[in-house]
């Protein structure tokens, strides 16, 4: 099947130079992208008259929410293309995509804490976005712990495949349970989806640093699928070949 | 029924080829099986001849190669194909809380077969287990217990019995009940393979096929 | 052998190998009685305040009791090479597996179901709230079986044990769970359970549909 245009490159031995040229090229646009918009939300946007400086930790949080959540949608989908193709690269992608992922919603759940200490005065709150972003980073660890516990590669690349769809399916459920109940419970004024009222400039940070966070985990899961097209195809010829 | 022996039953396998996460069990398996053959499958341990029974009866997805029944290849069906083979592996497939009848019962009904008490009686008694009816599973010897799987075999229509160490633990008595009841099955067109590094007593002459080495049979 | 007759058979089988291991079964069910006892123990027994969080911790034990019953639906099929002879029936292994799973919930899930009014009691709740809660129960813990089995497929014969199916299962039940004791909170502040139930009751159907196929692509996977 080493065929014609898209499917030339399903087989890991032509996909690794592919990603090899990519992984810069990413790279040095993530970086730009992050200088830009870190330059935007820290230097350029004016003070927040309520939040003071503290409300600039949102254009970190709330770009790794989204992109956590994001990349979660997108292992599913080569998931589903593993199962559909039966293709080993497809397997690998959502596999070299899961610590990113998961370090996204870390990474939320983390800058989330900095923000409500100094606006409200506690590291915590269970408002719907974080709660979901915590539920979520549960699915990634599960998805990384069920990979480490299956030792037969391609049996681990099915079942994650599985987990996978099954959480993809779940994720607007839960969701949309974590928002009802929060509303439901609603009384707490604290919620960190109540973003202060921004000016223009400040918004242009947010899409800039969705970009930049986009662009990070295209050169990141390209980067690590070298590692693991390395790892798995180490018995075939040309692994031998590039590393002799 | 699919499952009943038929004349020109055919098992033709190529090119077939098995892996263990990266590392390749075995390639270039090929054979021809037809009515009343059975191929006696040998080799050292961990030469993947569990792996190979278990590619077969599709457990296992072979990395290459193509298994066909009658004509067709097995993938077009599976249910066709689980209704032809009975496959008996390293793992009893017996219940440890139920008794010998009952467990023969559950089996026979999920096989398809007949399972009044009358037959199940009738079964034990053929593998000399009619004392051992009521007993729960667990409390039989290693012998009795494979003795049960016999009883299944006895019982089954299929036409293509896929066995793993089919005479382990059974004592001289149960060996040469084994090469009976298989004899009779190759005489009635069966086929079969057995994985096995014993001398079976069975009086059809075995086909060899020995894994570690590149074969075509 | 039809879908009917597999599920018919999966069901008996089970049902028949559950009577025989009552204890088994019935361990669970004092669990479930056991971890709503500790609540109190660990806070104050405050009427209001028992009453107050009743349905949520009702909930949460019948999510950790459900899952300490998992290993029950198919490691022991796995361990003893019956769970082979299932994918090698001439049968379909999804109806097979829904007879399976059906048994295990009549085994642990509906007695959760009968015992919860006595975790109602334990907590001071008033009658209708218990009766909002086990119809809550009635229709999520088949969710949970469901969810569980997919689970239990995937993560059979590998290192992980309780802990990982228990992560892998919790994530995915928080909907359950949030509906499940929402539904009686909201009962009580006067706006009715009905949308709770009815997306339960979604759900548990949904889980019904999916749940088998899934289950039964997980049981072939764990072969490989």
């Amino acid at each position: 099947m080493a065929g014609s245009g898209f499917f030339k490159y399903s087989s890991p031995a032509s996909f690794y130079p592919l990603a090899g040229r990519l992984v810069p090229v990413f790279g040095w646009l993530a970086a730009a992208l992050t200088v830009t918009g870190l330059y935007i939300g820290f230097v350029v946007a004016p003070t927040d008259f309520q939040q003071g400086e503290a409300y600039r930790i949102i254009f970190i949080h709330v770009p790794a929410a989204w992109m956590a959540m994001f990349t979660y949608l997108v292992i599913a989908g080569w998931s589903a293309a593993s199962f559909i193709w039966n293709t080993r690269l497809s397997a690998m992608m959502a596999q070299a995509l899961a610590p990113t992922g998961a370090m996204f919603a870390f990474i939320s759940l983390w800058t989330g804490a900095f923000w409500g200490r100094p606006t409200w005065g506690t590291y915590w709150v269970w408002d719907a976005r974080l709660t979901s972003t915590l539920i979520l980073l549960f699915l990634y660890i599960g998805l990384m712990a069920l990979r480490a516990t299956i030792e037969d590669p391609r049996r681990a690349d099915r079942a994650c495949a599985v987990l996978a769809l099954v959480g993809s399916v779940n994720v607007p459920i839960i969701y949309f349970s974590v928002q009802w109940w929060n509303t439901l419970h609603q009384g707490a004024s604290v919620s960190l989806t109540a973003a202060p009222k921004m000016a223009e400039t400040m918004l242009a940070g947010m899409p800039v640093m969705g970009l930049a966070a986009w662009a990070y985990t295209i050169a990141a899961a390209l980067h690590r699928v070298r590692s693991i097209i390395l790892e798995r195809e180490a018995h075939a010829r040309w692994t031998r070949e590039l590393v002799r | 029924m699919s499952g009943a022996v038929v004349a020109g039953d055919r098992l033709e396998v190529e090119d077939l080829a098995c892996a263990a996460g990266i590392r390749t069990l075995f390639r270039d398996i090929g054979f021809s099986l037809g009515p009343g053959q059975w191929i006696q499958l040998g080799g050292p341990n961990g030469c993947g001849k569990s792996t190979l029974l278990r590619a077969l009866a599709g457990l296992v997805r072979p990395v290459a190669g193509s298994i066909s029944w009658r004509g067709e290849p097995v993938a077009a069906s599976r249910e066709r194909w689980h209704a032809s083979i009975a496959y008996q592996g390293h793992l009893p497939g017996w219940k440890d809380t139920l008794g010998a009848a009952e467990n023969l019962r559950w089996q026979l009904l999920l096989d398809g077969e007949p399972a009044e008490p009358a037959r199940l009686r009738d079964l034990l008694a053929r593998v000399g287990l009619e004392r051992q009816a009521r007993l729960a599973y667990q409390r039989l010897s290693a012998g009795q217990r494979r003795r049960l799987g016999l009883a299944r075999l006895v019982a089954s229509g299929r036409p293509l019995w896929l066995l793993d160490e089919p005479t382990t633990a059974l004592d001289a008595a149960g060996q040469a009940l084994f090469g009976e009841i298989l004899d009779r099955h190759l005489d009635r067109g069966g086929l079969a393979i057995c994985a096995t590094h014993l001398e079976l007593p069975v009086r059809s002459p075995a086909i060899r096929l020995e894994l570690g080495a590149r074969t075509k049979a | 052998m039809n879908a009917g007759a597999a599920i018919a058979w999966g069901f008996r089988r089970d049902l028949a190998l559950a009577m025989r291991s009552r204890a088994e079964v019935a361990i669970v069910l004092a669990f479930f009685l056991l971890v709503t006892s500790m609540f109190p123990l660990g806070l104050e027994p405050d009427p209001a305040l028992l009453a107050k969080i009743a349905p949520g911790i009702a909930w949460v034990a019948a999510l950790l009791a459900s899952l300490l019953g998992l290993p029950r639906l198919f490691a022991g099929d796995h361990a003893d090479g019956s769970l082979e002879q299932l994918a090698l029936a001439d049968a379909p292994l999804p109806a097979l597996v829904a007879g399976k799973v059906l048994a295990h919930w009549v085994a642990t899930g509906l007695p959760l179901v009968l015992l919860a009014p006595l975790a109602g009691i334990q907590f001071g709740l008033e009658p209708a709230a218990i009766g909002i809660l086990v119809a809550t129960l009635l229709l999520g813990t088949p969710v949970l079986a469901w969810l569980g089995a997919i689970g239990a497929a995937l993560t059979l014969g590998t290192r992980g044990g309780a802990a990982l199916l228990a992560l892998l299962v919790l994530p995915l039940a928080v909907p359950v769970l949030v509906f499940g004791a929402g539904a009686v909170e909201s009962s009580r502040a006067g706006l009715g359970a009905q949308a709770h139930l009815s997306l339960l009751g979604a759900g548990a159907i949904l889980s019904m549909v999916f749940g088998p196929f899934v289950t039964a692509l997980a049981v072939r996977i764990s072969f490989e």
